[in-house]
């Protein structure tokens, strides 16, 4: 073979392969970014929050729902439905801020008869800048985000075309046909909390309190290269406020949750960004002084009563656990 | 513009090629050539360009100066000129901010009471100023020597010095093996060979660089920025990882380069010739970073009276050349310690030499003990202060109070990935032979396994990745 063939059948083969790859990755579409165009709970897919939108349709007798990032994960809603005696799914889901939140309350209130709202609130997100690439990306999602706010734009032709071929896309085709990535359309997150273990004095989450030290300082870490760098939006808090009020017009009951990070966290942020942490104190300040009919507001900003900093009350840096989230919101829910 | 970028691999390299060969004449091929590498340049940042022009303006016309001056006193003013403007600028921009928080330290110790005398500005860099001033430098120094005639033409030259392929992370490559071949009409006539080892070099890089240096640096960089709590495990694991990532990163870039040299049908030297094979801090450095350890030794060991005169001069030299060679790579005293541990290495090396005093006869645990004062040295390199780096060494050699074992900061996701990436890695740098002892022969089995290669290693290019080297 000459070198000139070597490269031909070089340029040929890439190619190929190239476009089998981004072929198979579009019909698969395991992240709903190609064909999608609504929210179907048929369709097979490994997007978080493709699915969030899938349990609401699953579930049309819904009357409550908890909205919030990875921190209200451990929430157990049965545990909800328990205080509040309403159906409640628990739509947290990691990585969310403002719009992502307010497309699931969006899609929830289209679908559900709500009558309920606990919205756990942080304060990253009034942030546009971390609007996640997967709500930008999936045109299903994408009807419910309120599109002339910043950091909402649509992705590029060019970021398209590249996800068809990136890793990730094609890691995630491959796993979507393996049936342990196929999540059950159930109550959302929390669904599998053992909510009496957690509200045991003997509760202790399975990290080591070394384990837990580290995971402050990896998430710290995360917070300071991802959230501290960015300003949160006026535009964001406006947004919200409306929406608020929105919800207090329709007769909603609203639950607003403002948890803290972990003291050692806090006392890193307060000494090492004097400035965010005086925006997150003006955050709450300003949280507390709405004044919206059906809106609560349980400002625990300063510490989950109890707290002793240990594997108890805390998975991470930011992430309380399921124990945390009871102490807060038990006296607020108990019907 | 990174090389493992989708804008350089779909635009700006295909662009290239296509206007390099269909341009008729070599003029104006080479014109395009500069055009297209400031162009590159500019991507990072379009003030600083004016930066790099300068210094091969003033390079150019100063080495002409050198050669059709007629005295000896007016060539060494020339030269001096030359040295004080490109060092002046290499200063300013790099070690500024060292010098100014040394001093401030400094001052503050002997007034008793903190004081910030001189200010840290907020500097940018210029990307590659290290590597385009010593390859300028070394044209005015070669003239000024007699070892080179001064070129002719400012357009050859400037298209040496700014040429894509090396202007940001080298190889260090000389005036006298570039200039020839961009004023050569061959060049410029496209010649298959060349051109598919080229692209066998710039995908054989880009694996090094995005299969395994991107893949060991995602557990790498954690851990580093956290040595304080990290387990012995990570510190050690952290140690290694940071050899095999400096290597193939540096190397793949190195690699990449040539591959895009020999596509234009420009030939670059070797850069890296399995540096982690060697048994002794000297092969080390005939075989790492090849084109700065040569410059360093024509350039600096020589001039500062290399072995000419006596032993203990030599080790001096051989000391001060390679604290200097560390301080080249940035301004923190972490190199210069990095630069003075290697110094010492190799005067002790010497001197065991010279004094003909027993040595390790045994390979394995000649090659063991080389391996390990490497990692040592990346150690300090690696190092944001000098206090981490005693930290990281505790931690690595089991000095710590309190031991522990744990791979917490190795995150999860990308743990399976480092530890094939470090497996991979570490075969290919001990055990197999380096890209220029390969023979990519022209069949479908290389071409295919080739394709394959390129194909995963755009699947992971989604992420912006610079490469280590930039920083220097």
């Amino acid at each position: 073979m000459t070198a000139k063939f070597a490269i031909l059948s070089f340029f040929i083969i890439a190619g190929a392969i190239f476009v089998s790859i981004a072929t198979f990755n579009f019909a698969v579409d395991p992240m709903c970014y190609y064909l999608c165009k609504k929210i179907d709970t048929n369709k097979k897919n490994v997007n978080t929050y493709y699915h969030v939108g899938q349990i609401i349709l699953a579930h049309p007798d819904n009357e409550s729902v908890m909205i919030g990032s990875s921190r209200g994960e451990t929430t157990s809603p049965v545990w909800l439905q328990k205080m509040t005696g309403r159906k409640t799914l628990n739509l947290s889901v990691g990585g969310t801020e403002l719009q992502a939140k307010l497309a699931f309350l969006n899609i929830a209130l289209q679908n559900n008869p709500i009558r309920q709202v606990i919205w756990q609130a942080d304060f990253f997100e009034l942030i546009p800048e971390i609007v996640d690439v997967k709500m930008k990306s999936t045109e299903a999602l994408r009807a419910y985000l309120v599109n002339e706010f910043p950091g909402t734009q649509e992705i590029s032709l060019v970021s398209k075309i590249t996800s068809l071929f990136d890793h990730a896309t094609f890691e995630a085709s491959i796993g979507s046909f393996k049936k342990k990535n196929q999540k059950a359309l159930d109550l959302g997150s929390g669904f599998d909390t053992n909510f009496t273990a957690c509200e045991s004095s003997e509760f202790r989450s399975e990290k080591t309190p070394d384990a837990l030290m580290k995971d402050i300082v990896g998430d710290y870490d995360r917070y300071r290269l991802s959230i501290f760098n960015h300003a949160a939006s006026q535009k964001y808090w406006e947004l919200f406020v409306d929406k608020m009020n929105v919800l207090s017009a329709k007769g909603i009951d609203v639950t607003i949750l403002i948890a803290p990070y972990n003291p050692s966290f806090m006392k890193n942020l307060a000494t090492d960004y004097p400035k965010v942490y005086a925006a997150h104190l003006e955050w709450v300040q300003k949280m507390e002084q709405l004044r919206i009919p059906h809106v609560k507001v349980l400002n625990f900003f300063g510490g989950i009563p109890g707290d002793d900093q240990t594997v108890q009350y805390w998975g991470d840096g930011v992430h309380f656990t399921c124990k945390g989230a009871i102490i807060m919101l038990k006296p607020a829910l108990r019907p | 513009m990174l090389f493992n970028s989708y804008i350089f691999i779909f635009g700006f390299l295909p662009l290239v090629l296509l206007g390099y060969y269909l341009i008729p004449k070599r003029k104006a091929q080479l014109t395009f050539l500069l055009v297209a590498s400031l162009g590159f340049y500019s991507y990072w940042s379009a003030k600083l360009v004016f930066f790099l022009i300068f210094t091969v303006v003033v390079d150019f016309y100063v080495a002409r100066g050198i050669y059709l001056a007629r005295t000896q006193s007016r060539k060494k003013f020339l030269l001096l000129l030359s040295l004080v403007v490109n060092l002046s600028i290499l200063f300013f921009f790099k070690y500024y901010n060292l010098f100014a928080e040394s001093f401030n330290a400094i001052a503050s110790v002997l007034h008793g009471a903190p004081i910030s005398s001189l200010p840290i500005l907020a500097i940018v860099l210029p990307i590659g100023i290290s590597f385009y001033t010593f390859q300028s430098m070394s044209y005015v120094i070669d003239v000024y020597r007699g070892t080179s005639d001064a070129h002719a033409d400012l357009l050859s030259f400037a298209g040496y010095v700014t040429l894509f392929p090396h202007q940001i992370s080298g190889p260090l490559v000389r005036h006298n093996q570039i200039v020839p071949q961009l004023e050569s009409e061959q060049t410029y006539f496209f010649h298959t060979e060349n051109f598919w080892k080229g692209i066998c070099f710039f995908v054989c890089g880009l694996s090094k660089k995005v299969l395994i240096a991107d893949f060991l640096s995602a557990v790498v960089i954690p851990v580093v920025d956290n040595l304080a709590l990290a387990s012995n495990a990570e510190a050690l694991v952290a140690m290694i990882g940071y050899t095999m990532q400096l290597y193939f990163d540096f190397s793949g870039y190195s690699d990449m380069a040539v591959g895009l040299g020999l596509m234009m049908n420009i030939n670059f030297p070797q850069n890296f010739n399995s540096p982690y094979k060697s048994f002794s801090i000297t092969e080390f450095w005939q075989r790492w970073h090849m084109t700065l350890s040569s410059w360093l030794r024509d350039y600096l060991y020589i001039s500062l009276g290399g072995n000419r005169g006596s032993k203990f001069k030599t080790y001096r030299n051989l000391f001060l050349t390679m604290m200097i060679g560390g301080l080249w790579h940035g301004g923190n005293w972490t190199y210069a310690i990095w630069g003075i541990f290697h110094g010492l290495l190799l005067a002790i090396e010497r001197f065991f030499k010279d004094q003909n005093l027993p040595r390790i006869t045994n390979k394995y645990f000649k090659f063991a003990l080389t391996f390990l004062l490497i990692n040592v040295g990346w150690i300090f390199f690696r190092s944001p202060s000098f206090s981490i780096a005693l930290i990281w060494l505790q931690k690595v050699f089991l000095l710590n109070s309190h031991l522990s074992w744990d791979l917490r900061f190795v995150s999860e996701r990308y743990r399976g990935r480092f530890f094939l990436a470090l497996g991979i890695g570490s075969i290919l740098a001990f055990f197999s032979k380096n890209i220029w002892q390969v023979k990519f022969r022209t069949n479908l089995w290389t071409a295919a396994g080739l394709a394959l290669m390129f194909i995963i290693c755009l699947m992971f290019m989604s992420e912006d990745s610079p490469f280590l080297y930039f920083q220097f």
